[in-house]
């Protein structure tokens, strides 16, 4: 018995994580709890030494070290006060103005906001709640299929997750230990295919479904001319300044990402003040949910260093890359257990959870197999997303069931999410097909350098890199003008 | 059972008032590192400003010096901020239970079931840890506090605050355990309605 427990610690261990999650108190007792528990009987049976122990510490005081970690308040506090800014409607009225006419107009504006909300934030709910309270009533009013307005507001809102400065992908990036910067640059890829793939998906039901996202008639259209200009230059402009003072100083290297947050929530609070719909009471309750969150996500990482320490210590580490490297079909067959696995586990655990409890114990054995880190991140990203948009627990289908009129059936929010994460599966799939898509953004930037060493020396000796330019710059403009 | 309720009633103001604490440094985050983020980028500009400003006797001249050699006690007081926020913020998060579950089971059984493992999970899980936490932790900042360890970094704050946080916030959530402790036991026995029912927190 007791041999058995010694050579079998480390799935035992793994099970008695399963089992003490499930108990249902709160997980981040759960994880420490285990992790102390498998760590006495460890020292009791000689496993491990008992001043291995006196590790906790440093790992603890490291995450609370974590400077990276200090974006998580940041980003989650922009979403509360950007959720109150006033922003959503302005982009909203612009862009449903501008193409409300086109049959599945309604629809586009939606993804397009969330895709540019997405870039401003980190965090789900703001987009969520803001597209849906404004987006929801006119588009059942002008006789939108219910399912599709509930799916198209989810799915555009969980764009969020995927697009920089994704809070996702900075705790990914964290986790992985790849900078901040190469995660956003290898997400662009994906997240633009995303929106295209979107896109595409309401283009095609206007072609077989006409009658479920029908154009809006010529009298719904209020604004024009220098109005409508206007409007969507109200939206857009913030938008734009807010991009670059989170994403922007991130990707030119001035600003950190807890810098940029932190730039971003100013930035958030002067746009809302400025549209005067923000007062002490709301940013007050910003920051009071935002301290909860913090402390909660936190704590999660606090008992997943504990679990993991422990964890390695028994040579959890050894047990699991040898059972996820021998699976057959090597690279892919990893690529493809990892993502199913994942999306299942996404069914009943927190994206933060998997992020501190799994990421951890795939990262090694990712990089052992070659994989990209960057891309192997993204790729999770990516997955994770459908997490917000399944039934029962997806963030998305939540908001949006608080703020949807009561005579929409919670029936048709779930059946309404199906087809979209379908198309973030596709996305998934596509990824693990093409890793260009997330590596290309990454290449070009170190490509760069590289190109640059590569025609300087042919223009020391002839001048022959000379030729190339001109003709690019004559032929571009005239193909732009007609 | 009223002077246990009483009990568990002054520790949730305990952490109320520690929750509060933390709820502001969320403001003070913010405020201090976008000044950080903009006096560190825009600090020649800021220079020829106080040049103008100098000839009104308003320069500040003074504090931009002063951030030149402090920048790293700007980021330390971050860093001190972010223990504050999560350790302090922690016990009043379990007192509104905002810590996340796995809730295949917990959100599928009764009310009374749930009772019983928020009462043995505190028991068997909470104190225990938070107990264990102390007891590793607590040397720490004595050591740190006794030798004046300083941050890694030329012109860091001390290490000790935030090598304090980490056992004063353990002390703190194990003391909110009590209280639900409480809460629990007084559920079973005489009835008591908890106040907050668990609901999934939203990002």
């Amino acid at each position: 018995m007791i041999d058995f427990v010694t050579d079998n610690m480390a799935p035992l261990m793994f099970g008695g994580l399963i089992l003490f999650m499930l108990i249902g108190f709160p997980a981040a007792f759960s994880l420490s709890a285990v992790g102390l528990f498998f760590g006495f009987i460890a020292i009791e049976l000689g496993l491990i030494a008992p001043v291995y122990l006196g590790n906790l510490t440093f790992q603890i005081n490291s995450v609370l070290t974590n400077d990276l970690l200090l974006a998580i308040p940041l980003f989650t506090f922009m979403g509360a006060i950007l959720e109150k800014s006033g922003l959503a409607e302005d982009l909203l009225e612009g862009f449903g103005q501008l193409f409300g006419t086109v049959r599945g107009g309604l629809s586009y504006a939606v993804v397009l906001v969330g895709a540019v909300l997405g870039a401003i934030t980190g965090t789900v709910a703001a987009s969520v709640i803001a597209i849906g309270l404004i987006s929801l009533p006119i588009m059942l009013r002008y006789g939108y299929n219910v399912r599709h307005a509930t799916g198209v507001v989810a799915a555009s809102g969980t764009i969020t997750q995927l697009i920089p400065p994704a809070l996702v992908l900075v705790v990914l990036a964290d986790q992985l230990g790849v900078p901040v910067g190469d995660m956003y640059l290898g997400a662009i890829g994906p997240s633009l295919v995303q929106v295209a793939l979107f896109m595409l998906w309401v283009f095609i039901l206007t072609i077989v479904r006409p009658s479920y996202l029908p154009a809006l008639p010529p009298e719904a259209r209020t604004l024009r001319g220098w109005a409508l200009i206007w409007k969507c230059v109200r939206g857009m402009v913030p938008s734009l300044i807010l991009i670059f003072l989170v994403l922007g100083t991130i990707l030119l290297g001035i600003a950190t990402p807890t810098k940029a947050g932190a730039l971003g929530v100013t930035g958030a609070i002067l746009l809302a003040v400025f549209n005067g719909r923000l007062n002490w009471a709301q940013v007050w309750d910003g920051m009071k949910s935002t301290m909860r969150l913090t402390a909660m996500v936190v704590f999660i990482l606090l008992g997943a260093r504990v679990f993991s320490l422990i964890f390695q210590g028994v040579g959890g580490g050894h047990w699991l890359e040898e059972l996820l490297s021998g699976l057959p079909g090597g690279v892919v067959g990893f690529l493809i257990f990892v993502n199913i696995f994942v999306f299942f586990l996404a069914f009943f655990l927190d994206f933060f959870e998997i992020a501190f409890i799994v990421v951890p114990l795939l990262a090694p054995v990712a990089e052992s197999l070659g994989i990209n880190l960057v891309w192997f991140g993204v790729l999770l990203g990516a997955n994770m997303q459908t997490s917000f948009m399944h039934p029962p627990f997806g963030f998305a289908l939540f908001y949006l069931r608080g703020i949807a009129p009561p005579e929409i059936r919670s029936a048709d929010i779930y059946w309404g999410a199906v087809p979209w994460l379908f198309l973030q599966l596709i996305l998934v799939g596509l990824l693990i097909a093409f890793p260009e898509m997330s590596t290309y953004w990454l290449d070009a930037a170190t490509d760069v350098d590289l190109d640059t060493i590569q025609i300087e020396v042919p223009q020391a000796g002839g001048g022959g890199g000379l030729t190339a330019p001109p003709s690019f710059d004559l032929s571009a403009p005239p193909s732009i003008t007609p | 059972m009223d002077g246990w309720l009483r009990v568990a009633d002054a520790i949730d103001r305990i952490s109320r008032f520690f929750g509060l604490v933390a709820a502001a440094a969320v403001l003070a985050v913010t405020v201090i590192a976008s000044l950080d983020a903009i006096v560190s980028y825009f600090i020649a500009p800021l220079d020829r400003f106080d040049q103008v400003l100098r000839d009104w006797g308003l320069g500040i001249g003074w504090a931009l010096d002063w951030y030149r050699g402090h920048a790293n006690s700007v980021n330390d007081l971050l860093l001190v901020l972010f223990a504050v926020m999560v350790m302090i913020g922690a016990p009043w998060t379990l007192k509104v239970n905002e810590h996340v579950r796995v809730d295949l089971l917990y959100t599928n059984v009764g009310e009374r079931t749930r009772i019983w493992i928020d009462l043995l999970g505190g028991f068997v899980f909470l104190l225990p840890i938070c107990v264990i936490m102390i007891w590793f932790t607590w040397p720490w900042f004595v050591d740190s506090w006794i030798s004046g360890e300083m941050g890694n970094n030329a012109g860091g704050l001390p290490r000790w605050p935030s090598k304090l946080m980490l056992p004063v916030g353990f002390a703190l959530v194990a003391l909110q355990g009590v209280s639900e402790i409480i809460k629990c036991v007084a559920a079973l026995r005489v009835g008591y309605v908890r106040p907050h029912a668990y609901v999934k927190p939203v990002q």
